[in-house]
């Protein structure tokens, strides 16, 4: 049992280590979700995030633009690493009430 | 586990078609998944494993072409980790971390080794090249792995047991390193490969392994004390 227990706290170092580096890399990336707006049949593109009670939208371009389609890859990038970091997170929790 | 064995599989499978799988060899624990099924799933190698994955790059490299191993391994949804102080390179997933390791020979080096072939770093340690020297080929499906050899893995973890500064990894070397070593004396063909790699071996090395068997495994010191 003492090497299952040994690898379980190895584990738990290698998580924190992931957790921390997710949250770096979230912290560089776009927040809130990419919206697109029909005017005079144009698609425009807006990053919608909340703020507070509201939701904001920050005007990025015209959809067919390099910089919404970096934007909206940042924010695939950015789901993808909240997706981990949840994970991270459970994987954690689990860890640390097997290792109590 | 289960995540980290598919993630595993999938890592394997992805180096595979790439025909990359063949230049490379499966280093630390993930071993023991292999040996269980080259002794037909025994019991007697633990599966407890950790969840990094070790990979070795033959030094010098065999590689006859250019496979971008990075873009595989972000496909398989890996992230690069770098450290800005040593240097090296990690590939992690919440599941699975992947490293990239290589003999380091003669005077050695610091710092990272480069593999342009396979556009990865590696990070070189002393006595892989007793590993990469004795090593078996295991098929599981369609697809063939290289290990080292039963014996090789073994008689290394006794001599890196002894090098560690992190005492409970040096305690699970010995662990794993007797639980196999004692198994393979069982399997006659096994304990000649023992005796043949053992008799191989420079006699320095032959004293490491010794120290580190002895006080370890009764059976297995006194099989190499006898040689």
């Amino acid at each position: 049992m003492a090497v299952i227990h040994e690898i379980l706290k190895e584990e738990l170092e290698r998580l924190y280590e992931l957790q921390e580096l997710y949250k770096n890399k979230i912290k560089d990336l776009s927040r809130g979700s990419v919206q697109e707006k029909d005017r005079n049949g144009k698609l425009y593109s807006y990053i919608a995030y909340r703020s507070g009670d509201s939701v904001k939208y920050e005007y990025i371009g015209k959809s067919s633009s390099d910089r919404a389609a970096q934007v909206k890859d940042q924010i695939k990038k950015r789901k993808e690493f909240e997706l981990k970091l949840k994970q991270v997170r459970k994987d954690i929790k689990e860890i640390e009430k097997a290792l109590k | 586990m289960d995540e980290a064995i598919n993630l595993f599989k999938k890592v394997i499978r992805a180096l595979h078609d790439n025909d990359i799988l063949k230049d490379i060899i499966i280093v630390g624990s993930w071993c023991l998944y292999y040996y269980r099924i080259y002794f037909d799933e025994t019991r007697h190698i633990s599966p407890a494993r950790t969840l990094d994955l070790y990979l070795m790059i033959p030094n010098p490299p065999k590689i006859d072409k250019d496979v971008d191993v990075n873009a595989i391994l972000e496909n398989q949804s890996f992230d690069l980790k770098f450290d800005y102080n040593t240097g090296y390179v990690k590939y992690v997933n919440p599941a699975l971390t992947v490293e990239f390791l290589t003999p380091m020979l003669g005077r050695g080096k610091s710092g990272p080794y480069e593999i342009k072939e396979l556009h990865v770093n590696a990070q070189g340690l002393r006595f892989l090249n007793f590993l990469q020297q004795y090593i078996v080929k295991i098929k599981d499906g369609d697809i063939e792995v290289t290990v080292p050899e039963p014996s090789a893995f073994v008689m290394h973890k006794f001599i890196i047991s002894q090098r560690r500064k992190n005492k409970a990894k040096a305690e699970r070397d010995i662990i794993a390193a007797k639980e196999l070593g004692e198994y393979l004396l069982t399997i006659a063909k096994q304990k000649e490969k023992m005796i043949r790699i053992f008799k191989d071996v420079p006699e320095k090395w032959q004293d490491k392994i010794v120290s580190g068997v002895k006080g370890n495994s009764e059976e297995l010191h006194k099989l190499l004390t006898s040689i």
